[in-house]
Parts: C-alpha cells; structure tokens; sequence
C-alpha cells in the first residue's frame, strides 16, 4: 500500500457548504505528488445519527471502511467529523473483536466484511506524513 | 447547596418517590459499549464547571444527569431535553479524574431515549435524509451546477439499497417507524 494514493472521503457537509476546502485540498495534494481517488460508493460517516442508533453508526462507518478495504487504500477525510468517526470506529472494531463480529453480522446482509487492513486520517496528517516520506 | 435549577423547579420536581427509582438502570446503561464506567462518577463535578453547554443553560448540568442515572430515574431522564443538548464537545471527557465517558453515556441515554419513542426532529430529518440520498444533508441542484463550474468530480452516488437494508437489519427502520405510529396517534 503506497502512501502517495487516498481514497478521499468527501463527507456531507463539505459538498453542501465548503466547496473551497475540496478544492484546495486536492490543489495541495496534487502539489505534494499525492493522488486522490473517488470513492465508487459513498454514504454518510454515521456521526449524525449516533444519538439515535449506536449500531447503525458503527455499521455505515464500517461500510465505507469495507469500500476502502476492497481498494486496499487507505482513507483521507476532510470533514473533521467524519476523520474522527471512522478514526475511532477503525480503532474500535480492530481491537473489540466482540463489537466487530456484531458488525459483520450486519455487513453480511449485503455481501461486505470488516477485516481492518487499512487506515483512515484526516488530510492534514496525510499531507504531514508525506512531507515526512520527501524529507 | 442546591444548585440553580433545583430552587426553580415545583416543590413537586423536588420529591423524588422510591417507585420511581429503577435500581437495575444504571447496569442497563453500563453495558452499552463506551459507556461501562458511569458508576465510577463521584460527583466533583469537573464536568460540569468545564462544560461549555452548562455555561449558558439554566437547565443542562452534565454531574445532574450522571447522578440521576446512577440512582435509577430512568424515566426523568430518558424524558428530560437535557440529554439532548450535550455537543459532543469531549471536554468532560478529557477532564474528568475518574475517566467516565459522559459524552458516551448521554449517547447511550439518547439512543434508549429514542427506543421509548422521544426523538427531537432534527435526527429525524437527518436519518431520513442519509436513507433517501445517502448524504446526511439534501445537496441542492444549484451546488452540484456549481461544481462542475469549479471543475470538480461528480459526487460519488450512494447504494440506497444497501443502506435500507442495512438500516431493516440494525433495527434503525424500526426506532423511525416507531415515532411516526406515536404521531399518527396523537
């Protein structure tokens, strides 16, 4: 896994109200030799909807986790609600192993399986670690 | 010395009855995941003299909450606006001695609340919106004309049928139907 490619996780706030944080971002990153890819499938991170359902949350971030995983690519986040729900919910599920088969159990539904291989962060500490990479 | 709220409120708020504790509440609670440590809060209150919500709310106090779950009102809080005001701000999180997750525990509070039937509008709308477009928030036309002058990439679509079945297998469909028989009744 090459850490000059992200799948970019756009979130919803962004495309509905700070397009200019897209936009530099990706003038940044074509700046630093990183490439973005589009996600083939998107939903929300879940943060939204934590108050009302824990387990939906888990199961929508953990489905855009599986999307990245099936790329094997790690995710770069703009919005930093969502950097933290799926930071903490990679985190979580790689580490309760009784939460993640519950997860599965989910995913299962529709053909998706959390395996955590990779990584989600939030742009500015991928731009970070890739000045770290050139130094 | 009560606290503000509790020299506002009718000599009925005051009386708590022994009918209305719920001593099994707060294991109910404990086993939601994040929020196992809510009988390790001692009341030093630090979370609430941090909290930047509390600062400007008459009524929210984050101590009050943890020490009505403790004690077993489940139905004053689960019924209370109060949970619903936290922002998930984390400071309480940060500066309590004892590492109780009470942003965690209100969100634990939030989702029994919601499986009671009380759901503000907003998670409503919210919920409705990430099942219909994928997206927590309807993208106008306008927005999406505008990226393409900006000469940005199309949004990536969502696969609806994955999230309504998602939502039929955790349950989510249900909490929301379940407001919505409560509204017809009304």
């Amino acid at each position: 896994m090459t850490e000059l490619k992200y799948l970019l996780f756009l979130g919803c706030i962004i495309p509905y109200r700070i397009n200019s944080y897209e936009i530099s971002t990706r003038k940044v990153a074509k700046k630093l030799g990183i490439e973005l890819v589009e996600m083939p499938d998107f939903n929300c991170c879940g943060l939204p909807i934590d108050p009302v359902s824990h387990d939906m949350m888990l199961t929508l971030a953990a489905r855009n986790l599986c999307l990245a995983e099936q790329q094997n690519l790690n995710i770069m986040t703009l919005c930093t609600g969502c950097g933290g729900t799926l930071l903490k919910v990679n985190e979580t599920l790689k580490h309760d192993k009784n939460l993640k088969e519950k997860v599965n159990g989910y995913l299962k539904e529709i053909g998706l399986e959390f395996k955590g291989t990779i990584k989600s962060n939030i742009s500015f500490k991928c731009f970070w670690k890739t000045l770290d990479l050139k130094k | 010395m009560p606290e503000k709220t509790q020299q506002k409120g009718t000599e009925q708020e005051k009386i708590i009855k022994a009918n209305e504790i719920d001593p099994h509440f707060k294991y109910e609670i404990s086993k939601v995941p994040g929020a196992k440590k809510i009988m390790m809060c001692f009341q030093c209150g630090t979370c609430t003299a941090d909290c930047p919500i509390a600062r400007f709310s008459d009524s929210y106090r984050p101590r009050k909450l943890m020490r009505m779950t403790q004690l077993g009102l489940k139905d004053r809080v689960l019924s209370s606006d109060n949970i619903w005001l936290c922002a998930a701000c984390f400071t309480c999180v940060d500066h309590c001695p004892q590492d109780v997750e009470i942003s965690s525990i209100l969100r634990a509070l939030r989702n029994m609340a919601v499986k009671e039937g009380v759901m503000p509008v907003v998670f409503r709308d919210l919920s409705s919106n990430i099942l219909k477009t994928g997206y927590a928030y309807m993208i106008p036309a306008s927005r999406l004309r505008k990226r393409e002058e900006q000469g940005l990439p199309p949004l990536p679509k969502a696969s609806l049928e994955s999230l309504a079945k998602l939502s039929e297998v955790t349950g989510f469909s249900k909490l929301l139907k379940k407001k919505k028989e409560e509204k017809a009744d009304d």
